[in-house]
């Protein structure tokens, strides 16, 4: 059965809950004093974009600068040497490149528990990198691996609703219901993001979730592979692979099995990468991982979709190979 | 339309192995299908007019931009500026999709949206370009497999563009991807070149003559 839609709402309203610590520095060498400045401190949400911090960012670094004519869109922010997309929400920057376990209930190494203890959860999270140490650059843009932003913050806008409309032609077979959307709703839904809104954004999401006379055919997701478990000697791209490169997989998964049972995590996972995968109930080499959390496999991929959906609507799992 | 990432394999094979066997090859650089894990896609290269890759100096050199192939060979290769369009099976919109990036250019960075028009699309054309939208916008994105930033045709309105020339037919594999780079790839300068075009014309009949071709 699926899940109620209180539990929904609740694990929900979680997620949008969820945030990290961040400590961001200016590059040594943007910055003016041999000493380096003060780090900037924020606590900022897992779903929302690193794009809206710039602004601040940049009023708080400015006069630390060794140029003072950059303007706030130049810069760009990296993780030790992997710059960090603007397009890619925190939560799921953090997910695949800080290196902290995910909070687990089911730890591996532990025989099938039915009931994690607190502790057990604790001590998976105990080594957890945070505040997550970031720096901010004002020079040698990484234009081969970063789209640059705008002044009017055009790109960050657009690469959302291509996105948002993608999950809905996900679901429903075509992008009919973003499109209708009302101009106020649109431009609510993205003002929503701005402002980490859970309360508009849901006055919108709704109506896209529940289009009158669909129904929903596959869940939106996206899988992010590390460099360390997609090494593919068949690859025969000519481009050399950089720092941070993720294979993302992305695939149709119906609703239901071909026994009509409902699509869970375990056997969407074990078809897309069954190599990864081999099981449907038992992870062996790897965990999923979404808002820092290990998904349960036998999660249903419609209750995940409603529930834990970044804010354009797709699900960015982590693949986490086991240490 | 749609198609299926298996069709439109074939359909790229066949487009890449007739390419291979023509004689006259001055449209196009390089032709060549990629791989990674499962995934294959289509990169097709063209070098750029080097002027156009700075259009606001020489404005009036791309209207010849066609015709100039020789003196486009009279360059070394690595100095060029080059166009890498990459056909890719989009999972979600299960149609083909264009990705445009490119290489050598001066500044480094990516062009904006009309410096990209000024090197990929003759000004004759240009247009009806400004149509565009009815094809789906384009914008900057993150290429689904290599992850360096591209220009993409936005795919959501693909399968009703394609409508028109499909006229309700069915088609192999290697028509529908010529089909699409008419009404897609065109929209971006990449025209299928005449000599591609007529082989795939004949090509279900007379594939195994070259003899004709390189008459031409």
């Amino acid at each position: 059965m699926s899940a109620p839609s209180s539990s929904i709402s609740a694990l929900q309203s979680k997620i949008w809950n969820g945030s990290l610590a961040l400590e961001i520095r200016l590059a040594s060498s943007d910055c003016r004093t041999y000493d380096k400045s003060e780090p900037y401190l924020i606590q900022y949400p897992r779903l929302s974009y690193l794009a809206f911090l710039l602004p601040r960012l940049h009023t708080f670094f400015a006069p630390s600068l060794i140029n003072p004519e950059v303007s706030s869109y130049d810069a760009w922010l990296s993780f030790e040497d992997v710059p960090l997309k603007w397009h890619y929400p925190l939560g799921l920057l953090y997910d695949l490149f800080s290196g902290a376990e995910p909070a687990d209930l089911d730890p591996p190494g532990q025989s099938e528990s039915v009931v994690a203890s607190q502790a057990n959860v604790e001590a998976s999270t105990g080594e957890a990198p945070i505040p997550w140490k970031l720096t901010i650059h004002y020079t040698d843009f990484p234009y081969d691996q970063l789209i640059q932003l705008d002044p009017e913050g055009l790109t960050m806008r657009d690469t959302f609703i291509n996105s948002v409309k993608e999950a809905d032609y996900v679901r429903n077979g075509s992008a009919r219901t973003v499109m209708s959307l009302s101009k106020e709703d649109s431009d609510n839904l993205w003002l929503s993001v701005q402002n980490h809104d859970l309360l508009q954004f849901r006055s919108v999401n709704n109506k896209l979730l529940n289009p009158p006379g669909m129904e929903l055919r596959h869940v939106p997701t996206k899988i992010y592979l590390p460099g360390s478990a997609s090494e593919d000697d068949t690859s025969t791209i000519p481009e050399e692979t950089k720092p941070g490169h993720m294979r993302v997989v992305q695939s149709l998964i119906p609703l239901q099995l071909p026994s009509r049972q409902p699509q869970t995590l375990g056997t969407a996972l074990n078809t897309i990468l069954p190599s990864i995968f081999p099981s449907r109930r038992i992870l062996l080499y790897a965990r999923p991982v979404l808002h820092g959390a290990a998904l349960p496999l036998a999660a249903r991929m419609d209750d995940l979709g409603k529930a834990a959906a970044y804010t354009d609507g797709f699900l960015h799992i982590a693949i986490v190979m086991h240490g | 339309m749609s198609i299926s990432s298996q069709e439109l394999k074939e359909g790229l094979e066949v487009i890449e192995q007739e390419w291979q066997q023509l004689d006259d090859k001055a449209d196009w650089d390089a032709v060549k299908l990629l791989q990674q894990h499962d995934a294959t896609f289509l990169r097709i290269t063209r070098s750029l007019n080097a002027s156009t890759d700075n259009p606001y100096e020489q404005q009036d050199e791309d209207e010849i931009e066609e015709d100039d192939d020789e003196a486009l060979r009279r360059t070394k290769p690595a100095e060029r500026p080059l166009a890498i369009y990459d056909i890719v099976h989009s999972p979600s919109y299960q149609v083909p999709v264009l990705y445009v990036s490119f290489k050598n250019r001066a500044s480094g960075r990516p062009p904006s949206i009309e410096e990209l028009y000024q090197m990929l699309v003759p000004s004759t054309q240009r247009t009806s370009m400004q149509t565009v939208g009815q094809l789906g916008a384009i914008t900057l994105t993150e290429h689904p497999i290599t992850g360096i930033p591209a220009y993409f045709v936005h795919p959501c309105r693909t399968r009703e563009a394609l409508e028109p020339a499909l006229e309700g037919r069915t088609v192999k594999p290697a028509e529908y991807v010529a089909l699409w780079l008419g009404t897609i790839g065109a929209s971006v300068g990449l025209n299928v070149p005449l000599p591609l075009a007529t082989r795939l014309n004949r090509g279900r009949r007379i594939r195994k003559s070259t003899l004709e071709e390189s008459e031409q």
